[in-house]
């Protein structure tokens, strides 16, 4: 089957990928050419995006990492 | 060289966003590295996977790199906006690929045996009845036939909306689904059929 020939679900799984600029040249060549026919994807991708954004813009965790353990183990007991 | 490129509305690329000027050049940075970093373009058999709303001719020049559907360059200036490519050859494009997927059709309801059926889709003068014919032919055959009668029905409903990007990928799946004898890739056969389609429609070179 042509690398080109994709489905929604498989093209939905590489969306971080292709964000982080993590696909090879056929993978981000697929991707690029399902955006054009698939509106959806578009939107999938635009929220991927989006969300990074946001997550990437959240304050630094007030928890330092031996309380934040201490707390986990805590809840596990 | 000359090449095309299709980009969104307002000039904008469509992956990058980067908002192309007019008649101004445009240097890439870096080494070109397709799909990352370069101008990238194409020659008329690639327009069938990069259906956007605008099309145009852009001049490239510097370093190439030419990929199977696509060119990277490090240069390349915008030179005229191809308005022809309009509502109404995406329409007709549309309506093509309609066609197209029914030939895909047309061929698997022959080779399994459902040669009336395969005349009922090659006796339709329009896509219109075509849409209404697979239907009925979808409901009497089977297994792949009838997903490709489906993709008729599809492909015609993209174009009826002016979705002619969609309507040209399910032609390009039905050959994929259909595999004509002797042909390596039919979905990369049938892009380039797609681009050839259009390119003598607006009468591009290149």
């Amino acid at each position: 089957m042509s690398h080109l020939d994709v489905r929604c679900s498989s093209i939905a799984l590489l969306a971080t990928e292709y964000l982080e600029d993590g696909l090879s040249e056929r993978q981000r060549t697929s991707y690029e050419t399902h955006l054009v026919y698939c509106d959806a994807c578009v939107v999938f991708l635009d929220d991927i995006r989006e969300l990074a954004a946001r997550l990437r813009a959240l304050p630094p965790d007030p928890v330092d990492a031996v309380e934040r353990r201490a707390v986990l183990e805590a809840a596990r007991r | 060289m000359k090449a095309y490129k299709f980009l969104r509305a307002g000039r904008h690329g469509p992956f990058s966003d980067f908002v192309w000027p007019e008649n101004s050049w445009v240097v890439a940075d870096g080494a070109l590295d397709a799909c990352r970093s370069g101008i990238h373009a194409c020659r008329p058999e690639h327009l069938g996977y990069w259906l956007l709303p605008e099309l145009w001719e852009i001049e490239l020049d510097g370093d190439l790199v030419e990929t199977e559907h696509k060119i990277v360059a490090q240069r390349g200036r915008l030179t005229h906006r191809i308005d022809e490519w309009d509502d109404a050859v995406r329409h007709d494009l549309g309506v093509e690929c309609v066609h197209r997927t029914a030939r895909y059709a047309v061929l698997e309801l022959r080779e399994l045996g459902f040669a009336r059926e395969a005349e009922l889709l090659e006796d339709a003068p329009t896509a219109g009845e075509l849409a209404e014919i697979v239907v009925q032919v979808a409901e009497r055959v089977s297994g792949d036939a009838a997903d490709l009668a489906g993709y008729v029905g599809d492909a015609y409903e993209y174009a009826q909306i002016g979705h002619v990007s969609g309507a040209a990928f399910i032609a390009a799946h039905a050959a994929e689904l259909h595999a004509p004898a002797g042909v390596d890739d039919p979905f990369a056969a049938e892009r380039a059929e797609q681009g050839r389609w259009l390119a003598e429609r607006l009468e591009l070179t290149g």
